[in-house]
């Protein structure tokens, strides 16, 4: 029931987002250039994203190519 | 000793190309960007009583110090070098059950290093750039390499981007001895037990970025990745119902994993962003997972900024898994890995990241050094099995 409610409001999200994009000129990109507006993980997130795939059983998607590592401590 | 020396090598490489290429070309000096250096630190501490090593039960007590360090290099205004240098000690009272009596050779050495050389080529002319990468990971007990490529292309206006990355791994277990030697003490000598003891990973992902609005941002990626080998734990012990004697962990010998990413980042107000992530993950073991993340910094001012954090994670277990004692002598497979058990999880904290237009400090001294960005957050992390999780982390960014 909770993961059907998440996977509906993922494709909502992701319809949404879809449907209402305009075109954005690069004078117009203030916000968007913003540092912390970047879609890929902070450097800390990054760095702490090993934890994670070692305590949960599901890895990648997040840090672009899942590395390497026996993941045994 | 050998990645040190490679890593000492690399950086030296680096730095003469640079020096070589900013100073015989001084026309390139004026638009190269600026060479940059971060270097990052972490304590981790856990406490739990699943631990794989003693069969699902036992302490998974662990602390964990690590260090990186990350070199970026322009060589060329259309080139760039990145060297990334990663170490982490770590303790763990699980590993030395092991073998308890003594020192395992698992458990005596470890310190872990990773190193990653990333070439960037970027053809502004096209909007497009692409690079390739190489990895190593060593440590006492395990050791692994990778290859890969990747290939991003972004629209004439930059509203929309398609990346696509592709990557090797091999990866060994018990690099300087046979496996056997990992196995928990009251299992040597029977022989073997693992089919072998190398892992290969084959990863392909696809990255879509699209501009919607000029305060909104999402991107939607996929990862394809396939493993075959051993992909069991050579000394996670499993207890049977039917006797006292443990086996050693087993799992299938080849695994699909399929991440989706979707990220959604929203400058709210003026001093308000949202920066969102929901993922879902399905493998061939049998696992699912949603995960969502979500992160709300605040700007106290365009430089300086809080935010609180925090990551919900739930997943199904494996069919393999079950727990102390609970599994039959007739299974094909069986694990008590409580990492791939289902669970839930939430991990909340708070962070500030610290990046002024005129840099926090900086050296004059021959070349300038300056400091320019600071982050540091603190997490706490707790699991619905009982295992529960501290971390901090900072990261200190110079450039030169």
């Amino acid at each position: 029931m909770k993961a059907s409610i998440i996977r509906s409001l993922f494709f909502i999200a992701l319809l949404t987002g879809l449907v209402c994009c305009v075109p954005v000129k690069q004078y117009q990109k203030t916000y968007l250039n913003d540092e912390e507006m970047q879609l890929g993980e902070r450097k800390v997130a990054v760095f702490e994203a090993d934890f994670h795939s070692y305590r949960e059983g599901a890895v990648g998607g997040t840090i672009g190519n899942s590395g390497s590592g026996c993941g045994c401590n | 000793m050998r990645l040190q020396l490679i890593t000492i090598f690399c950086l030296l490489y680096s730095f003469i190309q640079a020096q070589q290429e900013q100073s015989s070309v001084s026309k390139e000096k004026k638009i190269l960007n600026k060479s940059e250096v971060d270097f990052l630190f972490s304590y981790y501490h856990q406490e739990g009583n699943n631990s794989a090593v003693t069969g699902g039960l036992g302490t998974e007590k662990l602390s964990d110090y690590a260090s990186s360090i990350i070199i970026t290099v322009p060589t060329k205004p259309t080139r760039e070098f990145t060297l990334e240098h990663t170490t982490s000690y770590y303790t763990s009272a699980s590993s030395d059950n092991i073998n308890p009596t003594t020192i395992s050779s698992a458990s005596s050495d470890n310190l872990v290093h990773k190193v990653n050389l990333t070439e960037v080529y970027k053809d502004t002319a096209r909007n497009s750039q692409y690079g390739f990468k190489l990895g190593g990971t060593h440590q006492n007990n395990f050791g692994g390499f990778s290859l890969g490529t990747f290939y991003s292309k972004q629209s004439y206006n930059k509203n929309r981007e398609f990346k696509v990355q592709a990557s090797y791994t091999l990866d060994k277990w018990a690099l300087y001895y046979h496996i056997s030697k990992l196995y928990p003490y009251e299992l040597k000598g029977q022989g073997r037990l693992v089919s072998t003891d190398k892992r290969y990973s084959y990863n392909l992902s696809l990255a879509y970025k699209q501009i919607l609005t000029p305060k909104m941002q999402m991107q939607l990626a996929g990862e394809f990745i396939y493993q075959y080998g051993l992909l069991s734990t050579p000394f996670h012990r499993v207890y049977f119902q039917e006797q006292t004697m443990a086996k050693l962990e087993k799992l299938p010998g080849h695994r699909l994993r399929l991440p989706l990413t979707f990220r959604l980042n929203y400058y709210a107000f003026d001093r308000l962003l949202i920066r969102s992530l929901y993922r879902y993950y399905v493998d061939s073991y049998g696992l699912q997972a949603h995960t969502i993340n979500l992160e709300l910094p605040f700007k106290i001012t365009n430089f300086f900024s809080l935010y609180p954090f925090t990551n919900y994670h739930t997943q199904t277990a494996i069919r393999y898994f079950n727990g102390y004692k609970k599994h039959l002598l007739t299974e094909k497979y069986y694990t008590s890995d409580y990492d791939l058990s289902t669970l839930w999880s939430i991990e909340y904290g708070g962070g500030f990241y610290y990046s002024p237009v005129n840099n926090i400090f900086y050296f004059k001294k021959g070349r300038n050094f300056a400091l320019k960005k600071w982050e540091m957050r603190y997490a706490y992390y707790k699991r619905s099995t009982g295992l529960h999780a501290s971390i901090i982390t900072t990261h200190l960014g110079f450039i030169f």
